[in-house]
């Protein structure tokens, strides 16, 4: 795709009305979300835990914030923090990634349904690698 | 101890590349690392597993202490093995791996701080009776260093205790500089470094750096491989380095040599270092530091020995014995290196980014190239400038010469701007023929 196709595509989701544009041509795809709703004042968190980047799937994927030890679970004995299908809030923790004994939460940058879980538990992940796809609830 | 089965290799570029071939030819699995800004090197798709660890900056990534040992946790990696830069003297890595029953393919964390510490380095020289440059304590003012620099007299180098390889070094000439310098010395230090304390150190204009190759293993055996002269320098990053240092008197070598041997036995150095010395215009000679690492210009002496460095390293580091005496050390015929960078000299060194072509490589008898680029590679500026390093052997330093002067010719690249042309010229000057350059040779031309 040339440079001057996805200009022109930019400008005409900015002439539309449209909160998210999804363009895909062999294989690349590209995505175009309006941002919206900020009021005056408020600030975008810098970083985010849970990437909302392109994906192979219809849902957001939800990537690994540091190279570690994939969990679902919150300990050995205990319910995994969502299965496939649960309905996840903003902010809720989805799994944790163990790093030298230091746990960090993967959380759901929006409300969705978690849609695919990519990786098993106990699993060892690198930086960014995707591990779970969320339907977000409000597409 | 036995010889270790993976080592993570705890860098990027050439140097990545290079620790990567020599575990192979050991037989041991590799660990490479990388940011998501190097996803297509060259040591990702080499080493026998690769691991992204974080974003292209370094702080998240190559510099994350986190990041490198829980990607040897998650791998099974028994040892680490640094490079040069980034984490390579890194005290607090070196803890957590003692802690963590991870190898540091390195010096122990005591020898690495009494080499980080420049102000404590150069007190263990003095109790060798090493000498060491006129120099000022750790400065607490502009006013003490204007005291300080009153016994000393001009011209002086503010350097930073925890500073190395040519970092924060600022030379003033009266009391004016050094006031305005030294603020920002200390602003500049106290946000880089650890170790903030600055100190004065006497600066010798036409002076020469000649730093000696050394191997400790962990029985207390010390040999060198020679010395290199790495004068030839810009902003006080090296340029071009050769061993062994050119129109050196043979007893003058041999004591520069010894007395390397001798810092390194007072400070309880293990594993590879560079003892680094300057020689000045009467053939006196004075230690600055120790480099708790292996060096970049490390092929040169290589050249020489005819062994691997970087598998003397993890013999050293897996606890077996230098298998060898100073005696069988044979340090034969003459190595130049040339940096390529990509770097504009018409510009200050600036860096230079673009889709690199690669038009000509060099090639023949005793020409070796260690880089990590190819053809189409994008040079981004996230990282160290070094494209790659070309090194050339002889039987006499003007036939490593000549042979440099081909390599360099066919050396072809396009699409960023490199130190080539620069380093023809350097190799082609008189002073360089007659090898007769001091650290400011590339200011005057």
């Amino acid at each position: 795709m040339e440079l001057e196709e996805i200009e022109a595509l930019l400008r005409l989701f900015e002439r539309s009305s449209l909160t998210e544009m999804v363009v895909e041509r062999d294989e690349l795809r590209l995505i175009f979300r309006r941002q919206g709703g900020l009021a005056s004042g408020e600030t975008i968190e810098p970083a985010r835990v849970a990437g909302e980047e392109i994906g192979p799937a219809s849902g957001l994927v939800v990537r690994s914030p540091v190279v570690g030890t994939f969990y679902r679970c919150p300990s050995p004995d205990s319910e995994p923090f969502v299965k496939v299908g649960d309905r996840v809030h903003e902010g809720e923790t989805l799994a944790v990634v163990e790093a030298m004994k230091v746990l960090t939460e993967v959380k759901a940058a929006e409300e969705g349904i978690v849609e695919q879980i990519l990786v098993e538990d106990g699993q060892p992940v690198e930086y960014g690698q995707e591990l779970m796809i969320i339907k977000p609830l409000s597409s | 101890m036995t010889m270790f089965q993976k080592i993570l290799v705890a860098n990027r570029g050439e140097i990545a590349l290079r620790v990567i071939e020599s575990c192979q030819e050991m037989g041991i699995e590799t660990v490479a690392v990388f940011s998501e800004a190097d996803r297509d090197s060259l040591h990702v798709r080499l080493a026998d597993e690769a691991i992204c660890i974080g974003p292209a900056e370094v702080s998240r990534s190559y510099l994350s202490r986190a990041a490198v040992l829980s990607a040897a946790e998650v791998s099974g990696a028994e040892a680490i093995h640094p490079g040069y830069g980034f984490l390579a003297e890194d005290r607090e890595l070196v803890a957590v791996c003692e802690e963590s029953g991870i190898a540091f393919i390195g010096p122990p964390q005591e020898a690495m701080r009494l080499a980080g510490d420049k102000l404590a380095a150069r007190r263990a020289a003095e109790e060798a009776g090493v000498p060491v440059l006129p120099a000022s304590g750790a400065l607490r003012s502009a006013e003490e260093a204007a005291e300080a620099a009153r016994k000393l007299g001009y011209p002086l180098m503010i350097k930073a205790a925890g500073g190395g390889g040519g970092r924060g070094i600022r030379i003033v000439r009266d009391d004016e500089e050094l006031r305005g310098e030294f603020q920002a010395a200390r602003q500049e230090a106290q946000v880089t470094l650890a170790d903030p304390s600055l100190y004065l150190e006497r600066y010798i204009p036409e002076a020469r750096h000649v730093e000696v190759q050394v191997l400790a293993d962990h029985q207390g055996a010390i040999v060198h491989w020679g010395e290199r002269d790495c004068s030839i320098q810009r902003r006080y990053q090296k340029l071009v380095e050769e061993a062994p240092a050119p129109n050196l008197d043979e007893a003058l070598r041999e004591r520069i040599r010894e007395t390397a041997i001798l810092l390194a036995r007072q400070l309880g150095y293990r594993n590879v270092g560079t003892v680094e010395f300057l020689l000045d215009p009467q053939d006196r000679f004075y230690f600055i530091e120790l480099n708790a690492r292996v060096q970049v210009e490390h092929p040169v002496s290589e050249m020489l020995v005819g062994r691997d460095l970087i598998k003397e390293q993890i013999r050293i580091a897996a606890g077996e014995r230098l298998d060898y005496s100073q005696k069988e050390i044979n340090l034969s015929g003459h190595a130049i290196e040339c940096r390529i960078n990509a770097e504009d000299p018409g510009e200050g060194f600036a860096p230079a980014t673009g889709r690199l072509r690669i038009k000509s490589f060099p090639g023949g008898p005793g020409v070796r190239i260690d880089t990590h680029i190819y053809d189409g590679m994008e040079i981004t500026s996230y990282y160290d400038s070094l494209l790659a390093k070309l090194i050339t052997w002889g039987r006499t330093r003007e036939e490593a010469r000549l042979r440099m002067a081909g390599a360099l010719a066919r050396f072809e690249l396009e699409g960023v701007k490199t130190t080539r042309n620069l380093c023809q010229e350097i190799i082609a000057s008189l002073p360089f023929i007659r090898g007769e350059c001091s650290t400011t040779f590339l200011q005057s031309c």
